[in-house]
């Protein structure tokens, strides 16, 4: 655990040479949006390790040709310039949780959708939202504790870089200083066992409380106290009950 | 039709006093126009190098060949997304093809077949003969050689596993039984020294 989180630095070779695990690359690249000076080091790298392939050269099978040709024929190229859109959600996802969770998390699902879409009709759409919610009485509190998290003005969406299918995103309001946790698609765990959050302040991991996905592997949590002012939030396996600080792999994590 | 046809030599880098018809770059860039004639052009001058690095991580010669179409098309699609200033076209077009083969050999399906490309090394190193007519390529590939043999050991055993292997640095570490930091360190010290040896620049 200290490893990625000290070293990080040191990742450029194994970056450039496609060699990290894909949460380790997603994270490393988090990191190169900020550190220009691994960014200079991972360009040159990365121009390094593409001469490697002068050595592997091998006449492709002829029909290949062919078939990339007419392949390209019937194929529109993307438009220049502009990021690559990067779609946000899994396709599917939402429409799944709104199906399988609680009707609160149902909300939280939509109310995720209304944060990831224009923030121009937000307070409008999260009070309709709430309207609803709140109409049907056992959930209000639960609707209490959650729509003031995602209609906050200052409401940010994490995406966790997690491992597989599985989804976990984060939301948090640093003015509220609240925060919260849905995940979709989490590996089943062993009865002993538990996951748990951690909300990283200068570096070092901070319990923030544990979570037990249902039985599709969703679940959704509040996250209060330790949220102001972390830089980052990770999830990892523990032993059930939770651990003072983290022992297990870590199964998703994100800067935010 | 394809492979009885002369393969067009690619450019020789500057210096080399000799005639270079069309960059890697300008065909990119006429590729980003929507030129087929380019594209092919470009296909004929990539493909080896495409398909035998792909082959290289990957092994199974049906796998291969569908991850070097997949990075073709990829070619053409994004062609519009190339920027000179951040590398040369062939550092830019060999990125993708090897992120595209490590992805593959991630991929579940791949997993399965892990075990049986450990030595992938000595198994056959491609058909290089086969393309060794392309000038450039000889000449990268005999400095690429002459780079990785002025590594230690542990540089290039670890490097090669990576690249060559497309494993990652956890499992090169337990290939080699080295520990997890000495391995990051090596991937790390190795390309730097082959890039200095080498001469890259971004």
């Amino acid at each position: 655990m200290n490893g990625v989180y000290t070293d990080v630095h040191t990742l450029s070779g194994a970056y450039a040479l496609d060699a990290l695990p894909a949460d380790e690359r997603a994270f490393f690249e988090r990191h190169l949006e900020v550190c220009t000076a691994c960014r200079g080091e991972v360009d040159e790298l990365v121009a390094t390790a593409a001469v490697l392939a002068a050595t592997t050269a091998e006449h492709p099978p002829a029909p290949l040709r062919n078939r990339v040709i007419d392949l390209v024929d019937v194929t529109r190229q993307l438009p220049p310039a502009q990021s690559v859109p990067q779609p946000r959600t899994k396709p599917g996802m939402l429409a799944q949780l709104r199906l399988a969770l609680p009707p609160v998390a149902a909300a939280l699902a939509l109310a995720v959708v209304v944060l990831t879409s224009m923030t121009a009709n937000l307070n409008q759409r999260v009070e309709g939202l709430e309207q609803e919610l709140t109409a049907n009485s056992g959930e209000a509190q639960a609707a209490n504790d959650l729509l003031p998290i995602l209609a906050a003005a200052d409401a940010r969406t994490s995406d966790l870089r997690a491992q597989g299918d599985q989804t976990v995103r984060y939301i948090h309001s640093a003015r509220l200083g609240r925060g919260v946790l849905v995940s979709d698609g989490m590996a089943p765990l062993a009865p002993n066992k538990t996951y748990e959050v951690w909300l990283f302040h200068d570096g070092q991991p901070v319990p923030a409380g544990l979570f037990e996905p249902n039985d599709a592997g969703r679940s959704m949590a509040v996250l209060d106290e330790v949220v102001a002012g972390a830089e980052a939030i990770a999830v990892t396996i523990e032993p059930v009950g939770g651990s003072p600080e983290p022992t297990g792999r870590i199964v998703a994590r994100a800067d935010v | 039709m394809a492979a009885a046809q002369p393969r067009p030599l690619r450019a020789v880098p500057a210096g080399a006093g000799s005639v270079a018809p069309v960059s890697t770059e300008t065909l990119l860039a006429r590729v980003a126009r929507g030129d087929q004639p380019a594209f092919a052009t470009l296909f004929d001058r990539m493909s080896g190098q495409i398909y035998g690095l792909v082959r290289r991580v990957l092994r199974d010669p049906a796998q291969s060949e569908e991850v070097a179409q997949e990075v073709l098309l990829e070619v053409w699609r994004n062609a519009t997304r190339f920027d000179a200033a951040r590398g040369s076209a062939t550092a830019w077009v060999m990125t993708m093809a090897h992120r595209r083969a490590v992805d593959r050999v991630r991929s579940e399906q791949a997993a399965r077949n892990r075990d049986d490309r450990v030595g992938v090394r000595n198994a056959g190193g491609g058909s290089f003969d086969a393309v060794a007519e392309e000038v450039e390529v000889r000449l990268e590939h005999q400095q690429v050689r002459a780079a990785l043999d002025g590594l230690t050991d542990l540089q290039r055993e670890a490097v090669e596993l990576a690249y060559y292997g497309g494993y990652t640095y956890r499992e090169v570490a337990e290939l080699l039984d080295t520990p997890l930091g000495t391995v990051k360190t090596r991937l790390r010290d190795g390309l730097i020294r082959l890039r200095d040896n080498l001469g890259v620049t971004a």
